[in-house]
C-alpha cells in the first residue's frame, strides 16, 4: 500500500499544485471582491480539492493503467484501502491549508470577532462534509467509467436533493409530538454535540462507502 | 510456474479454449495474431478478469489466492498497459522501490540510461517505444522468479528490440529456476528466445513445439503436381495449394531430404509454420 500512496501523492504533486495555486488565488479574490466570509473559503478549498483527489482514479485509469497497476503486488483490497486513505489524508491536507488562509483573512479583517473555539468548529464541519462528498464519489468512481461517473454523480446529486425535499415535506406529515420532541432534542444540542452527531453520520457514511468500494472492486473485471 | 488446463472464457462472440504450461527455467513463446486470445490468457492468469472454466495455476496459487508475496516474484508487462502518463520514471522509483523489497534501483536506472528512456519526462509523452523499454525494465529489476510478458517487444525498432532480447537472455542466466512466458506477433523474436512456443489461433492453441523440434524436424517442402502425387503423405502435417504445385509442412523435414532429394525441403521457419498452421489443410 505504501507504494501505491507513494504513486497517489506524486500524481498530486503534479497535478495538484497548479489548482491549490489556483485555488488560493480565487479563494483571496473572491474575499477581498464579494462578500464571501473566511469561513465559506476554508470549505471551498476543502471540498473543490476532495474532487480532485477522487480523479487520482481517472489517472489509474488513463491509458489502461489500471489493469498494470493490478499485476503490481497490491490486492484488489488494499487498492482500495489505500485509495480511501490517500483521500482522507488529502482533504485533512487542504483543509489545513484553507484553515491557514481562512485564519489569515479572519484575522486580518478589521470587524473580526474571533471565537476560536466555534471558528475551529465550523471548519471542522468542512471536513466531515468533504469525506461525506468522497465517500459518495469514490465508488461510483471505481463501479463506473470517467464518462458514466460523471451522469452516475449527477443522479445521486439529483438523488439526494429529492430524497432531503421528501424528507423536509414529510415532517409536516408526522405528529405534532414527534416533531415537537425531535425538534426540542436538536435545539437542546451544544455545537459540540452538533458536531458530534455530524462526525458520527460521516464515520458511517464512510464506512457503508467503503464497504461498497470493496464489493465493487472484488467483483471489477479488468 | 504456470499450468493452465481447459481454461475457458466468453466474451460476445469470441472464446477463449486454452491449455498450457511453463515449466521452471525455460522461456515459453505464446505466437498469434492480433485479437487471437493472448492478452486475455495473461489476464486471466493474472486474475483480472474472471473465466468461465478450467484451472490455472501461477506459481503453486490459483489466480484469485495470489497474493502481495507472489506478485512480488512476478515480473508483468501487458500490450496496452503500464504506469499512468501522468508519472515521471522519478516517480515510478520510489513507487516500485516500496513495492518490491527486493528493487535494485542502481540497476533499473543504468538501464534507463542504456537504453535512452528519459527520467524527467511524463510518461504519456513518451514514444511507444519508450513506454515498452520502461515496461520491461521495471519488470526484470526486482529478482522476479516469473515474467509474464504480454507484447514486450512492440513498438520497438531492430535494435532495440534485440536489446530487450538480450536483456531477458540475462534474466534467465542469473537463476536457472526463472521462467518467461512471452507472446508476440512478431514471430522471428520468439523463435529466436524461446525453448517452446504456443500457437494460439481464433481463442485456441493450435501448435505446441519445442523450438529445437522446430528447427531440426520441420521442413517446407515445395513440390509440383508431379512430385506431390508420388510422395509419402504420412509425415505432412499441413498441405496448401500453390501457383506452383503444393507447400506442405512435415516434422519429419530428414525423411524427405533423404527420400526425396530431387524436391525442395526448406528449414520450417516459426513464420511459415503458422502460415501453414492456419492457412494449410491437414490431411
Amino acid at each position: 500500500m505504501k507504494g501505491m500512496l507513494i504513486k497517489d501523492f506524486r500524481l498530486l504533486k503534479n497535478q495538484g499544485k497548479t489548482l491549490v495555486l489556483m485555488l488560493l488565488v480565487i479563494a483571496v479574490f473572491m474575499n477581498l471582491m464579494t462578500d464571501v466570509g473566511p469561513s465559506f473559503i476554508v470549505g471551498y478549498i476543502t471540498i473543490i480539492f476532495s474532487m480532485f483527489t477522487v480523479s487520482t482514479i481517472s489517472y489509474d485509469e488513463f491509458d489502461n493503467c489500471y489493469l498494470f497497476l493490478m499485476t503490481l503486488p497490491v490486492t484488489r483490497k488494499e487498492y482500495v484501502n489505500e485509495k480511501y486513505l490517500f483521500t482522507l489524508l488529502s482533504i485533512i491536507f487542504a483543509w489545513c491549508v484553507g484553515l491557514v488562509l481562512g485564519t489569515v483573512l479572519l484575522v486580518i479583517q478589521p470587524s473580526a470577532k474571533i471565537d476560536a473555539v466555534e471558528w475551529i468548529e465550523t471548519c471542522l464541519g468542512y471536513v466531515f462534509t468533504a469525506w461525506i462528498f468522497v465517500s459518495i464519489l469514490l465508488p461510483l468512481r471505481l463501479k463506473f467509467e470517467s464518462e458514466k461517473a460523471r451522469y452516475a454523480n449527477l443522479i445521486v446529486i439529483a438523488g439526494v436533493i429529492i430524497a432531503a425535499f421528501l424528507a423536509a415535506s414529510a415532517i409536516d406529515y408526522l405528529p405534532g409530538e414527534i416533531v415537537g420532541t425531535g425538534k426540542q432534542w436538536f435545539s437542546g444540542l451544544s455545537s459540540a454535540g452538533i458536531l458530534g452527531m455530524f462526525a458520527g453520520i460521516t464515520a458511517a457514511v464512510v464506512i457503508i462507502s467503503y464497504l461498497c468500494s470493496q464489493h465493487i472492486m472484488a467483483k471489477k473485471e479488468f | 510456474m504456470l499450468e493452465i488446463n481447459g481454461l475457458v472464457k466468453h466474451y460476445g462472440d469470441f472464446t477463449l479454449n486454452c491449455t498450457m504450461k511453463v515449466e521452471s527455467g525455460r522461456i515459453t513463446g505464446l505466437v498469434g495474431e492480433n485479437g487471437a486470445g493472448k492478452s486475455t490468457t495473461f489476464k486471466a492468469a493474472l486474475g483480472l478478469i474472471t473465466y468461465d472454466a478450467g484451472n490455472i495455476t501461477l506459481m503453486g496459487k490459483t489466480p484469485a489466492e495470489l497474493m502481495k508475496t507472489e506478485k512480488e516474484k512476478i515480473g508483468v508487462t501487458l500490450a496496452e498497459s503500464g504506469f499512468s502518463g501522468y508519472l515521471k520514471v522519478k516517480d515510478v522509483v520510489p513507487v516500485l522501490e516500496a513495492m518490491y523489497p527486493a528493487f535494485d534501483r542502481t540497476k533499473f536506472l543504468d538501464l534507463c540510461r542504456k537504453f535512452g528512456v528519459p527520467q524527467d519526462k511524463y510518461i504519456k509523452e513518451f514514444s511507444t517505444g519508450m513506454k515498452a523499454k520502461l515496461k520491461v525494465l521495471a519488470a526484470i529489476t526486482h529478482g522476479a522468479d516469473f515474467l509474464l510478458m504480454d507484447e514486450p517487444t512492440t513498438g520497438l525498432d531492430v535494435m532495440a528490440r534485440e536489446g530487450i532480447l538480450n536483456l531477458f537472455r540475462e534474466y534467465m542466466e542469473e537463476d536457472e529456476n526463472r521462467s518467461i512466458l512471452i507472446s508476440s506477433h512478431i514471430s522471428s523474436d520468439l523463435e529466436s528466445l524461446c525453448d517452446d512456443i504456443y500457437m494460439i489461433h481464433k481463442g485456441g492453441i493450435v501448435f505446441h513445439e519445442d523450438t529445437d523440434v522446430l528447427r531440426n524436424k520441420y521442413g517446407l517442402i515445395k513440390a509440383d503436381e508431379d512430385q506431390y502425387r508420388k510422395l509419402d503423405k504420412e509425415y505432412m502435417l499441413r498441405v496448401r495449394r500453390e501457383s506452383f504445385g503444393y507447400s506442405c509442412l512435415t516434422d519429419q523435414k530428414q525423411y524427405y531430404l533423404e527420400n526425396y532429394p530431387d524436391v525442395v525441403v526448406e528449414r520450417g521457419t516459426l513464420d511459415e509454420v503458422i502460415t501453414m498452421i492456419i492457412g494449410g489443410e491437414k490431411l
